[in-house]
């Protein structure tokens, strides 16, 4: 019961705040293989990550091409994708995974109080490779404008 | 009356959009400025008189909250309204906002339109009508 409330409050919270926020379309693909999500020696993948506390304790880590997170940010700024630095595209894959992260605890107990860490930029590499959907490890894959994102929480204690 | 107004917010992207949506809403301001966290605000509020403050609530260094108490023992900026946007959502936790003081609370993700509803609380209304959001150059992709 508490995995499937979980489970369902990541998924309104990750199509609120990608489609509210940022008009991307959203399909939420159970098909891909999460090894074949994106050509890593073609495409650098930007993997923002989240510490959190409270009833539930763990992390959440977001996943997006650089070139996708490019197009959001200068759609979302108003600009051209000429004119935006990294430091901006950083900025907001971190809005992003803390949006998300916010809204999903607050959807899955508006009672509740959790504690979120400061979003930092991780090594794809590293964490990718401990995507899973077991446990108290959850994922989505998100299909966006031909290319895919991924979204996942792991829980380390439930208190 | 041109309202000077402060956005503290540790996303330079989400700074950006706040003034543009309250740029491109109509309201009559005078100047903006910008923090990344709440001790580089105080900083700011010290220099300068503020109609406004616009603040996250989660950031590195000093967060909205530690902002907001840190004002509120300051005798000149305790009567400074102040306006928490987060993504904190918790019925405690805006209830713990609303007690230090702060005079509105905007959930994130936002819409164009909930930020101007809710300075117009403030503020009053906006001196041009500008629907929906469009204003020349300043036109708004959400």
């Amino acid at each position: 019961m508490k995995n499937s409330l979980l489970k369902m409050a990541m998924k309104n919270s990750i199509s609120d705040v990608l489609e509210t926020m940022f008009f991307l379309p959203l399909n939420f693909s159970d098909t891909v293989d999460v090894h074949e999500l994106w050509d890593t020696g073609k495409d650098q993948i930007l993997a923002a990550k989240l510490n959190f506390d409270g009833p539930l304790t763990g992390d959440c880590i977001f996943y997006i091409p650089e070139k996708l997170a490019k197009s959001i940010t200068a759609d979302f700024m108003g600009r051209e994708e000429e004119g935006i630095s990294d430091d901006q595209v950083k900025g907001t894959v971190k809005e992003i995974i803390n949006m998300i992260a916010g809204s999903t605890f607050s959807t899955y107990d508006p009672e509740a109080t959790f504690n979120l860490g400061i979003p930092e930029l991780v090594s794809f590499n590293y964490y990718f490779n401990g995507l899973s959907d077991t446990g108290d490890r959850f994922y989505f894959i998100i299909d966006t404008l031909d290319n895919h994102l991924a979204f996942q929480l792991n829980v380390r204690d439930d208190g | 009356m041109a309202y000077n107004i402060l956005i503290v917010d540790d996303s330079i992207p989400m700074r950006a959009v706040i003034k543009k949506i309250i740029k491109a809403s109509g309201f009559d301001v005078g100047e903006f400025f910008e923090a990344s966290n709440g001790r580089e605000a105080l900083k700011v509020l010290n220099e300068k008189w503020l109609d406004l403050v616009l603040t996250d609530y989660n950031m590195p260094d000093m967060n909205g909250l530690e902002l907001v108490e840190e004002m509120k023992r300051d005798e000149t900026l305790m009567s400074m309204p102040v306006i928490m946007i987060t993504t904190e959502g918790s019925k405690e936790r805006v209830e713990e906002f609303m007690a230090k003081g702060i005079i509105g609370y905007i959930k994130k993700p936002f819409t164009p339109e909930q930020i101007k509803q809710k300075l117009i609380e403030i503020m009053g209304e906006t001196k041009n009508e500008k629907q929906p959001f469009e204003n020349g150059d300043e036109e708004l992709d959400f």
